[in-house]
């Protein structure tokens, strides 16, 4: 009940912003918007297929051009804003089909080889403008109407963040993405429980970059000039960054890790162009708020600041939801590897139901409480399956010797110790 | 002929570079199974503190000398912060690593300017074979080449690096027979940092370097190192100078604009060959 008052609240209040606004944060609040709308991708892709992509920029630059170059050349706007997410979604799939057998740093390198390269070929494309850019993108008309202020802009950037915030809910609660996130865990478990893992995987992967494709078609209409060094490599890394602080693999988190970095980020920006600062100073900031949030967020709370806030607020979910939530996601944040599956037996049990919990939660707050209900329990014993998997004598072995590396082994097997009761009456209490 | 002599000649001494990154990359993999993102900001660091070194007046062999050891310090630092929390498992260490590349900029903009930055090398012009290349090249040659063996030297016969290779082909053992892995894992943080910083003094005079170049030498030297599947030296070595040459002969004959497009496609196609050859399940090995 809360939660849904929230939810109204932020709706309200960011529909009521934008008029109240002066021409310069405006900007802002759109650029935010964006960011938001890519992140949400990044977000899925890193919590709900455990990969990380360093080249998410990419998908958004193919977008942005994708409208762009079909504005430039006549087409209907509106039609090149449709467009810009169908072209990123389908070069996903033909980029992800080779490069998604990749996993883990293999495939963070891919994807940032696959930006290096797209940046070059635009660089060098006379077609897209060169290193010049392409300019004289007409702005966006809607049904005949031109939009020229922004606050049109902010409008539209608002309701493709509304869009596709609830398309992650949506596949969040499916039953394919509760297949997903056992397929993040343990890919082994989840293909032998009949997942199509390689499926859904690039599934997610196009998804991701439909909503990046998306939000560049709005900013290449907002702007009306692309380059290629408005997408650097550095642009991708930021939204790992919003992602990672927002807290990976749940809906608000892309939206409070976007407005966290952003509005840091400018209020670091205007100290920063206050006179007698060096002139370098705005850019150091920056990169220094990145790194340091970034660095700060996976040490100190890997699982971002919405699961964290949530669990100091713990009567924000259902009453159900909640007491099972507390144990288990205490026990996830003990464990540093939240988004990754690359730790023992332990760390399996600890991410899966701390994504969860977040489920439990959403699906609260749209109130189908029947569907909930059963989404919730489905999760749970796919948690129990995977924990099983983990403690599996086949896998025993081989992820007691590399697995746990970084730590010991005894601490280890004592965090799961403590875990695995944790997790089964959790399981029991929600199937009951 | 001569010409093709001196693309090789020059290829090979700009591959030895990504080598060097490279094989820092595999120092620090091997033991940790950390990928460090980070490896690029050390030959950046390094080779705009030599600049400052020579600058002041120090002389040529003592800036250079001075840069790789404060290049080995940045390391240990790096890897406090990235493998310091027991328990981190290496994706977030990579992620750490890149937040770490990112405070490197910040730091370089701050000490140095945005501004590319070079140094003079060793001067003069080499004629080898018909061929006239910059002495440097040769330089760069007559530097890695030692050290690589020196490298496999260090690994194969003193008991650091023996205790080193131990945690790298099976930790858990190696915690067993009571070497401390944590400390090796610092110790190859340490020799990454030295060996990435060897590569920016020794290339810089060759190419300029400026704060965000890190991206490119980071990603050619884990093309050079994925050759070898990230484990072993000698092969991102042989990475390392396939992959100048490859990039000189393709800018020398004219299509010079698309030689990071080759490297790039290189490296990929190997990491998906490798991918298909070793199966879609490899969870228990990470």
């Amino acid at each position: 009940m809360r939660k849904s008052l929230l939810l109204f609240a932020v709706a309200a209040i960011t529909l009521a912003l934008p008029p109240l606004l002066p021409e310069r944060q405006l900007s802002v609040y759109i650029l935010l918007g964006l960011a938001a709308t890519v992140t949400a991708g990044v977000s899925l892709l890193m919590g709900y297929a455990g990969q990380v992509s360093l080249g998410q920029a990419a998908f958004y630059a193919i977008g942005a051009y994708a409208a762009g170059l079909l504005a430039v050349h006549g087409a209907p706007s509106l039609i090149g804003l449709l467009l810009a997410p169908v072209a990123a979604a389908v070069a996903a799939v033909l980029l992800g089909a080779p490069l998604l057998r990749l996993r883990g740093h293999h495939l963070a390198f891919a994807t940032l080889a696959v930006q290096l390269i797209l940046l070059s070929l635009l660089g060098q494309g006379t077609w897209a403008g060169g290193a010049i850019g392409l300019q004289g993108i007409p702005r966006l008309s809607l049904f005949g109407a031109e939009l020229r202020d922004d606050i049109g802009y902010a409008y539209i950037v608002w309701a493709v963040l509304a869009v596709v915030l609830l398309i992650s809910r949506n596949v969040v609660a499916s039953r394919s993405g509760r297949a997903l996130r056992a397929a993040a865990t343990s890919e082994t478990a989840a293909a032998a429980s009949g997942v199509p893992v390689g499926g859904y995987r690039l599934a997610v992967f196009a998804l991701s970059a439909a909503f990046a494709g998306l939000a560049g078609g709005v900013y290449a209409f907002y702007l009306g000039y692309l380059a290629p060094g408005s997408f650097p490599v550095l642009l991708s890394i930021e939204f790992v960054v919003m992602a990672v602080v927002g807290g990976l693999g749940t809906i608000a988190g892309p939206l409070v890790g976007a407005a966290v970095i952003v509005l840091l980020v400018q209020l670091l920006n205007s100290l920063g162009t206050q006179p007698g600062m060096p002139s370098y100073a705005p850019s150091v900031l920056s990169y220094a708020v990145y790194a340091l949030l970034l660095i700060a967020a996976v040490r100190y709370m890997p699982q971002g600041i919405v699961p964290t806030v949530r669990r100091f607020f713990p009567r924000s979910s259902t009453a159900g939801a909640s007491s099972t939530t507390q144990p288990s996601s205490t026990a996830g944040s003990s464990s540093t590897d939240g988004p990754f599956r690359a730790g023992g037996s332990s760390s399996t049990a600890g991410f899966v139901p701390g994504g969860e919990s977040s489920v439990a939660g959403v699906s609260s707050t749209a109130g189908f409480v029947p569907g909930g209900e059963s989404s919730a329990a489905g999760t749970s014993s796919t948690a129990g399956l995977v924990s099983k998997d983990g403690s599996s004598p086949a896998a025993g072995p081989e992820s007691a010797d590399r697995g746990s590396s970084a730590g010991r082994p005894g601490v280890g097997k004592e965090r799961s110790s403590t875990e695995r009761p944790s997790s089964a009456p959790d399981s029991l209490e929600e199937r009951a | 002929m001569s010409d093709f002599l001196g693309y090789l000649l020059t290829g090979l001494g700009i591959g030895a570079g990504f080598a060097l990154v490279g094989s820092g990359l595999v120092a620090i993999y091997r033991v940790t199974g950390v990928v460090n993102f980070a490896q690029g900001a050390f030959a950046v660091l390094a080779a705009m503190l030599t600049s400052t070194l020579l600058t002041a007046g120090l002389p040529h062999v003592l800036s250079e000398l001075a840069a790789v050891a404060v290049a080995a310090v940045v390391g240990v630092l790096v890897g406090i912060v990235a493998i310091g929390k027991p328990g981190t498992d290496p994706g977030t260490s990579l992620i750490i690593t890149l937040g770490l590349g990112v405070f490197a900029y910040a730091v370089e903009i701050v000490l140095w300017g945005d501004q590319p930055r070079s140094f003079p090398g060793l001067p003069g012009v080499a004629t080898v074979g018909g061929a006239r290349i910059q002495a440097h090249y040769l330089l760069i040659l007559g530097v890695t080449v030692p050290v690589f063996l020196a490298l496999a030297a260090f690994f194969s016969r003193t008991d650091l690096g023996k205790a080193l290779s131990a945690c790298a082909s099976n930790r858990y053992a190696a915690r067993v027979v009571g070497i401390d892995v944590r400390r090796m894992g610092l110790l190859a943080f340490a020799l990454g940092g030295a060996l990435g910083g060897l590569a920016g003094v020794l290339t810089t005079p060759v190419q300029q370097v400026t704060f965000d170049s890190d991206v490119t030498l980071i990603v050619n030297g884990f093309a050079a190192a994925v050759l070898g599947g990230l484990t072993r030296p000698g092969v991102a070595l042989v990475g390392g100078l396939l992959l100048g040459v490859a990039q000189t002969l393709i800018a020398g004959y004219g299509w010079g604009a698309y030689q990071l497009e080759v490297a790039l496609l290189l490296m990929l196609t190997v990491m998906i060959v490798q991918a298909a050859r070793s199966g879609p399940v490899r969870e228990a090995a990470r």
